[in-house]
């Protein structure tokens, strides 16, 4: 592993939270999960062979970390009924617009956020490895899937995001 | 044609757009010295467990070697049949474990599989280990009776006995009661894989 650890995290550390974001909408536990995928990618670095790129190898722990992390919630609120109002206003929107612009955004963003928590886990999985610009061919590794299956369900999750786009 | 070519090009573009909006959103930050100390902790738990494991028949066998002269045919039987019965359960969980402990990276589809067996074995072990404690108890009064009925006891050893057989008591009801939850709660998990599973 030529990369250090450390660098990998200054990299891909908002990759990483992203996913969490896409299984959880609670603040802490987005946060807890960032961190045991965290704590997973750096053990699985340490394996790492270079047979991928590192983006996609760490993609593959870090949702099969939040898989684990969903299922193992059951014990614990279901965190999507949190489904969070404010998302915060530090990350998104950083250019100077208008507060209208702003508030639009925010709440699209919010909307996505929620229809991709919706989705079930493979079709969100795709949808987000493909909205993190991910090839076909990269997300059908992650996944165990066919490229052909990818194609179908992603198809699927897009119709999917548009239908709750529509709707609001 | 021209249709289509539109057609397509305005996929993109909302694919284009979608993917700027979730690239956008707020994230946090991965705490790294947080990180390393859960990374420490994890791995002290695995390796005690790991310990607990090997070592929990050693007062058996300790039992056996030293005071095997001492004990009366009866608790003999009892403690043979405890080590017979305990060995191949030792050695089956750890067989159960073999998942965890030699996991490699997989894709996402696999990991699931491996893990919904993995938890299934987890039902298993907290099925074993719930079982296991009650049977515990069973065979430390069997004993007991065994020595009170053919020990021929001092009213000293007696109470020495009836003291071993409370804490004895109470560890086994909680170590009972902390399986169970453990087993509930795999069934609880299992049932939320396979229905992620289903929904694939």
């Amino acid at each position: 592993m030529e990369q250090g650890f450390e660098d990998v995290f200054a990299q891909y550390g908002a990759l990483l939270s992203r996913v969490a974001n896409s299984y959880e909408a609670n603040d802490a536990l987005q946060q807890e999960l960032l961190q045991d995928i965290a704590i997973a990618v750096w053990q699985g670095l340490a394996r790492f062979k270079g047979d991928s790129s590192v983006k996609t190898y760490i993609l593959k722990i870090a949702h099969n970390r939040a898989v684990t992390h969903v299922a193992s919630q059951v014990k614990r609120i279901d965190t999507h009924q949190y489904d969070q109002d404010d998302i915060g206003s530090d990350g998104y929107v950083s250019h100077a617009r208008s507060p209208e612009v702003e508030t639009s955004q925010h709440q699209s963003l919010t909307r996505l956020l929620k229809a991709v928590r919706a989705l079930p886990v493979q079709s969100r999985q795709v949808l987000t490895l493909s909205l993190e610009g991910l090839s076909y061919d990269e997300i059908a590794e992650v996944c165990g899937l066919t490229k052909n299956h990818v194609g179908v369900v992603l198809k699927r999750a897009k119709q999917s995001i548009q239908q709750e786009e529509s709707r609001a | 044609m021209h249709n289509k070519v539109d057609k397509e090009s305005e996929e993109n573009n909302e694919t284009s757009d979608l993917s700027t909006m979730w690239q956008a959103q707020p994230v946090n930050e991965i705490d790294m010295s947080a990180m390393k100390k859960n990374l420490s902790s994890e791995r002290k738990k695995q390796r005690l467990f790991i310990i607990i494991d090997s070592i929990a028949l050693f007062p058996a066998l300790f039992m056996l070697y030293y005071f095997w002269g001492e004990l009366t045919t009866a608790a003999k039987i009892i403690h043979v049949v405890m080590v017979v019965t305990a060995v191949p359960l030792l050695i089956y969980q750890l067989w159960l474990r073999r998942i965890a402990a030699f996991y490699r990276d997989s894709d996402t589809a696999d990991h699931l599989q491996k893990f919904t067996k993995q938890v299934k074995n987890n039902i298993r072990i907290a099925f074993i280990t719930k079982h296991s404690a009650w049977m515990a108890l069973a065979i430390l009064l069997a004993f007991i009776a065994e020595r009170l009925l053919f020990g021929e006891l001092s009213p000293e050893k007696i109470t020495r006995l009836y003291v071993i057989l409370g804490p004895t008591s109470i560890v086994m009801s909680v170590w009972y009661v902390w399986a169970n939850r453990r087993q509930k709660r795999f069934e609880k998990q299992f049932a939320t894989l396979e229905k992620m599973a289903r929904d694939a």
